[in-house]
């Protein structure tokens, strides 16, 4: 910037004249530091930006991958049902089989949520007026079914069918987790692709006898100086035999779980 | 002019908003880390987000799933009053399509009245021509009683399963709790086959019945492994060793 009027005045930054030899860059560095130069804090940015752009790069991919999980996103679905139905009492306490009510598991795809008429086998007397089981009341006598909301909601391009593997050895409690103690039913597995995938590699992790698939508390057999671990693969790899599971690559083509 | 650089080399203390902000920012970092921890370890009533939604829930209707298009809400269609299913997708072959073998599908059959009027009932004496009682058989009654007839009569069939004792334990808010029967007694093993079937088809007194939950295959498994259980309970002592 020209020097208004000549070298013996001067504008300081506050705008007021001054006397006497004017040397600009002498006399900001004597009152202020010269705007024009970094300021010594300034050597702090560079570590400082690279601090945040290298814990953010670490930290973008962590949240995405941890927070688009399905561990994260599915894992834990426990929906308010219609009526405070008790996995605990009736299947923990009472004992009674998974398929008193899903009866459809054996022959059909689909393992059916029981029609009002199956509570009322029992309830039609027992606590029959609880204003607990109203809108069961309600549904036997409207004929209208109760609104119990999925838990267990696979994508409609998967093709899960129960009946394929309850007759195959695998237990509810692979996919259900152990329902048994649960007052409110919850998912407790990711049910992605990946997971599913991990047990249709190696169905021996998983597979136990016929008759053990809804004693969601069975534990294999463990032969001496054997690992819990050991013996499911034993007795995995005996299933697999027995029920004639199908080959790796059947059971990790498309077409197996999606039409 | 010149001027002497005597300027101290040393940095002085980083300004006070820089250590705030990249504290604020290193607390920061830790809210979505925190908010998944917490998504990880406890329930939810929402389901989880859909991230393209018209695949995970196409415009299809599946097994007892709601729908719009129809006045009762129902996806699937309740069978027409007066009619049979038939054809494939039955879950029946087509020759018993009208369930015409009485025997099998009933247990009983309606005959004229001896005083004349009306009709009686008139059960049938063992099992059907195409049911066989054999091990097979007896097993798959075994898993089924156990399944379907155990809560109220116990493992045994001598009406003590856990339902009743449920039942009996909450008394006070049971209204008009009958007690299961025993299904040994010399009452039950003296009724034909054909009326313990329909027992289990339509229901008795108190028991409702179990056609819907059981197919008549099945119902017949369990007419025969009852028959085995009453042959274990009433046997004369020295056989008590041989029967299982």
């Amino acid at each position: 910037m020209p020097l208004a009027g000549g070298m013996d005045r001067c504008k300081d930054t506050t705008g007021q004249t001054q006397d006497g030899p004017c040397n600009l860059a002498m006399a900001n560095e004597q009152t202020q530091p010269n705007k024009f130069v970094f300021p010594k804090w300034a050597n702090y940015l560079l570590p400082a930006i690279v601090l945040s752009v290298v814990g953010g790069g670490l930290l973008v991919p962590v949240v995405v991958g941890l927070g688009l999980s399905a561990n994260t996103l599915n894992v834990g679905y426990a929906p308010v049902q219609p009526v405070p139905y008790s996995h605990a009492m009736h299947v923990g306490e009472l004992g009674m089989d998974c398929r008193y009510c899903h009866t459809t598991v054996d022959d059909a795809s689909f393992a059916a949520i029981p029609p009002t008429q199956t509570c009322m086998n029992c309830h039609a007397t027992v606590r029959a007026d609880s204003p607990r089981l109203a809108p069961l009341v309600e549904s036997y006598e409207t004929g209208q079914p109760v609104s119990w909301v999925k838990v267990h909601d696979l994508p409609d391009y998967v093709y899960f069918n129960h009946s394929a593997h309850v007759n195959k050895g695998v237990s509810c409690v692979s996919c259900h987790g152990r329902v048994d103690k649960m007052e409110v039913v919850q998912q407790m597995k990711p049910l992605s692709m990946a997971w599913c995938l991990d047990c249709h590699r190696t169905p021996q992790k998983h597979l136990r006898p016929l008759d053990k698939v809804t004693d969601l508390a069975w534990t294999p057999a463990q032969l001496s100086g054997e690992t819990p671990a050991q013996a499911q693969l034993r007795i995995g790899l005996e299933q697999k035999k027995a029920l004639q599971i199908n080959d790796t690559a059947f059971m990790t083509s498309c077409s197996t779980c999606h039409r | 002019m010149l001027k002497r650089i005597t300027e101290d080399l040393k940095l002085p203390a980083p300004p006070f908003w820089l250590i705030a902000g990249l504290l604020i920012l290193l607390s920061l970092h830790l809210v979505p880390l925190a908010l998944i921890a917490r998504a990880r370890v406890s329930s939810s009533t929402k389901p989880r987000p859909h991230m393209i939604l018209d695949m995970d829930k196409q415009a299809k209707l599946k097994a007892q799933r709601a729908s719009s298009i129809f006045a009762d809400g129902r996806a699937m269609r309740p069978p027409v009053p007066g009619t049979v299913a038939w054809g494939p997708g039955a879950n029946t072959p087509d020759a018993d399509h009208l369930a015409e073998d009485d025997h099998y599908f009933r247990g009983y059959k309606l005959v004229k009245s001896p005083a004349g009027g009306g009709t009686d009932i008139e059960y049938f004496q063992g099992f059907p021509d195409r049911v066989t009682v054999d091990e097979a058989l007896l097993l798959r009654g075994q898993r089924k009683f156990n399944t379907y007839c155990f809560p109220c009569h116990g493992y045994g069939g001598q009406g003590d399963g856990p339902i009743h004792q449920r039942a009996l334990k909450i008394g006070a808010g049971t209204t008009g709790w009958v007690p299961p029967s025993d299904l040994t007694d010399a009452e039950r093993a003296a009724r034909p086959e054909g009326h313990l079937f329909n027992s289990i088809t339509n229901g008795i007194r108190n028991m409702a019945g179990y056609g819907r939950q059981i197919p008549v295959q099945d119902r017949w498994a369990i007419v025969a492994y009852l028959r085995a259980l009453q042959l274990r309970q009433n046997a004369p002592p020295e056989l008590a060793g041989e029967i299982q």
